[in-house]
């Protein structure tokens, strides 16, 4: 599509912010040939729920997966101690441009 | 546009753990996965966890 407001855009160089971007899903989408994750199995596929929490703010005492473990077709549960001793960190959360970056 | 903390210094952006280990700090935020290999079994796994769990408000 034609950028006729090219007048009020912010300049190209400053990346697709503002700007018209070109789609590429719509043929896909609108013929009903999207394909999604819920849609199809493949081979020893496993599915993963999140317990969520029911609190506002609350300290975690205790988590029992035992009851859940001792199900059927149960392959994991895993809890922030589980993240905690495998080091894994904090993900990269950083919503706001710092001063002192670019 | 950059933002800045009221003096001028960089804006305080809290740790983003991948699931919490001490507390929650707001409805619904995940505290455990549970990994099945069907998803009804997930699903009943995951609200017997829910049951299970023992927390307590907090201050």
């Amino acid at each position: 599509m034609p950028d006729d407001r090219a007048d009020i855009l912010p300049p190209l160089e400053s990346g697709p912010i503002g700007r018209w971007v070109r789609r590429k899903e719509d043929q896909r989408l609108l013929t009903g040939n999207g394909r999604f994750s819920d849609d199809f199995t493949l081979p020893g596929q496993a599915y993963a729920v999140m317990v969520r929490s029911p609190h506002p703010h609350a300290r975690i005492a205790r988590i029992d997966s035992s009851v859940a473990m001792a199900m059927s077709s149960m392959l994991a549960v895993f809890t922030g101690a589980d993240c905690a001793a495998d080091g894994l960190g904090p993900v990269g959360h950083d919503p706001v441009r710092r001063p002192d970056t670019t | 546009m950059k933002l800045t903390a009221r003096d001028g210094g960089a804006v305080f952006v809290g740790p983003q753990p991948l699931l919490p280990a001490d507390r929650v700090r707001h409805v619904g935020e995940a505290v455990a996965m549970v990994v099945a290999d069907d998803v009804a079994a997930a699903l009943d796994a995951a609200e017997q966890s829910t049951s299970n769990m023992r927390n307590y408000p907090g201050h």
